[in-house]
């Protein structure tokens, strides 16, 4: 990797940060712009560092986005208590003033573990229902280091209360119930998504304050990824909530930072910590309400489906890459297909390495081998991205009707009755202020 | 001279808007061409139906590599390329065939609203197409 220089302004935003995450956040700052950042000048905007007067202390004040799931599942709490309190409790009644069947009343009442002696803050709840569960949701109490506890906290926000599940449809039966609500604007945007599993871990990795995990969370952050899922052995983020155009290779360069700090664990301590990561893009519909972000909760609980069949077939720490994300990451990183197994009978493969890593080297191209499925792999690619076959399509009829132009003769001598001269202004009209 | 133009002053907000438009302008310019009989009405509506024509080309095949993420930019440009070079040729011969069934004059108004029906029925099969702002992503 060739060298890079700090402007003077980048020097002085060092020195003017706080560092409230020492020199460890000092490394993930520099690990990241060194990584993402191709240019060899590295300024202060590069190093996206707060302002002193307002510092990215995540351990004295929490983040201010509210994770949607939380604002969504607050509200209907909200809706809820206030429906069994004014029946009494009566769950007909309620289910009635609420317009919901009664099952499905019982349902939101054991989801949001309602009490009839529930006052105000939502219950605490390690255990969530926004994604496909861990294999360690059931551990029991995990006790955390204080301090990241605290961190791990402030990043998922949603692990503090119950989480709604949210899909592009339930928009709007959420808002006829609460007609305060707003609205949330859905888009349709490719995320990228990473699991990242570690696997026996020692017996004293929970009680020695997660450090592991820590890390996990940490790397995560530092390339602009969200944590969707927390358990006390992995994590799942998302990057590209946000419109950023390089959500995948952040999450590519993410993996491959908690693979380089788990193998230097290892070295430094013997600590036998080992991590299997995952990485799948998907097209999926973001939702936006009261500057909180969410994913279609449907697209996201089959993307950890992805994400956990990679992570369970991948070897101890390897990064394993699907095979949507893989068109994504090919320019980047050197990923070696895999044979094609596993229930979604896609090809997977490896990534091994940062292609920019290495000092002269050309582009590595993926190692894919020239078969019918690859060769029409652009056909299936346009069928699935609705903007590309909704120009190519618009272009094929657009031109298909637009052929006057051959009829140009016709109307030239017998209905303008210009004669060949005619013919030739009409004809270099058009292309004078455009093709022929 | 469209093209001087947008090179001078490119296409810079509300792409999937204008996009559905320049389609619009062709059809109407289309239907006057068809039904004109001076010949510079007959220019003139050539001349917009060129102009608008250029510009929605621009903007279809400036999304298409855009929107296209590098590793597949050559397959997708290659149906491109297969979806547009094949479309003159049939755009010419639907031309010929509805001219020699219904008239010369029928046969361009009938190109011209289909023209016009094409950019509304996408408008709202693809509503994700007009809501794009920027060329780039």
């Amino acid at each position: 990797m060739p060298p890079k220089s700090l402007t003077p302004d980048a020097q002085d935003a060092l020195l003017r940060y706080s560092w409230p995450g020492n020199v460890r956040e000092l490394s993930n700052v520099m690990e990241r712009v060194a990584l993402i950042d191709d240019d060899p000048i590295v300024d202060a905007a590069s190093l996206g560092l707060a302002e002193p007067s307002t510092p990215t202390h995540q351990l004295t004040h929490p983040p201010a986005p509210v994770p949607l799931g939380d604002a969504i599942g607050a509200v209907v709490r909200e809706r809820l208590l206030e429906a069994l309190r004014s029946t009494r409790w009566n769950i007909s009644r309620a289910a009635t003033l609420l317009g919901m069947p009664r099952n499905t009343l019982r349902y939101q009442i054991e989801k949001h573990r309602l009490r009839p002696d529930d006052t105000t803050a939502p219950a605490q709840a390690a255990d969530t229902d926004m994604g496909t569960p861990t294999p360690a949701a059931d551990a029991g109490p995990v006790s955390l280091g204080e301090r990241s506890a605290f961190l791990i906290g402030a990043a998922v926000g949603a692990f503090s209360a119950p989480a709604a599940s949210l899909t592009s449809e339930d928009a709007e039966p959420i808002d006829r119930d609460a007609p305060a609500v707003v609205l949330p604007r859905w888009e349709r945007r490719h995320v990228a998504l990473l699991r990242a599993a570690l696997v026996q871990p020692s017996e004293n990795f929970v009680a020695d304050g997660g450090q592991g995990l820590q890390m996990l969370v940490e790397k995560v952050q530092s390339f602009g990824g969200r944590l969707e899922e927390l358990s006390p052995t992995g994590v799942v983020a998302a990057f590209g909530l946000e419109p950023i155009e390089d959500a995948p290779t952040r999450a590519g360069l993410a993996a491959m930072a908690i693979q380089k700090a788990t193998q230097h664990a290892q070295r430094l301590d013997g600590e036998r910590i080992t991590v299997t990561i995952g990485v799948h893009t998907t097209q999926t519909m973001i939702g936006r309400i009261a500057g909180a972000v969410a994913i279609d909760e449907s697209v996201k609980r089959q993307a950890c489906g992805v994400l956990d069949e990679l992570v369970d077939r991948a070897p101890l720490d390897t990064i394993l890459v699907s095979h949507a994300a893989a068109p994504f990451l090919e320019r980047r990183f050197d990923l070696v297909p895999l044979a094609v197994a596993g229930e979604s009978n896609q090809r997977t493969y490896r990534l091994t390495v940062l292609t920019t890593l290495i000092r002269g080297a050309a582009v590595a191209r993926l190692r894919e081998p020239v078969t019918l499925e690859s060769v029409f792999f652009g056909i299936g690619f346009i069928r699935n991205t609705r903007v590309l076959l909704g120009i190519m399509s618009l272009d094929l009829f657009a031109v298909l009707l637009g052929g006057a132009t051959a009829l140009l003769p016709i109307f030239a001598r017998d209905i303008l009755g210009t004669g060949p001269w005619g013919l030739g202004v009409l004809r270099s009209a058009r292309r004078r202020s455009g093709r022929s | 001279m469209t093209s001087v133009l947008l090179a001078r002053h490119p296409i810079e907000r509300g792409v999937g808007s204008i996009l559905f438009r320049t389609i619009f302008v062709s059809g109407v310019a289309t239907i006057v061409f068809a039904l004109s009989r001076h010949l510079f009405l007959s220019l003139a509506a050539l001349a917009v139906l060129g102009a608008a024509d250029v510009t929605s080309v621009v903007i279809r095949s400036t999304l298409v590599q855009m929107r296209t993420p590098d590793p597949m930019r050559g397959r997708v440009s290659a149906v491109h390329s297969l979806f547009t070079g094949t479309s003159n040729q049939l755009g010419e011969f639907e031309s010929g065939l509805t001219a020699a069934l219904f008239g010369a004059v029928p046969s361009v108004l009938i190109g011209g609203i289909g023209t016009i029906a094409v950019a509304v029925l996408w408008r709202s099969l693809f509503p994700e197409l007009r809501r794009i702002n920027f060329l780039e992503r």
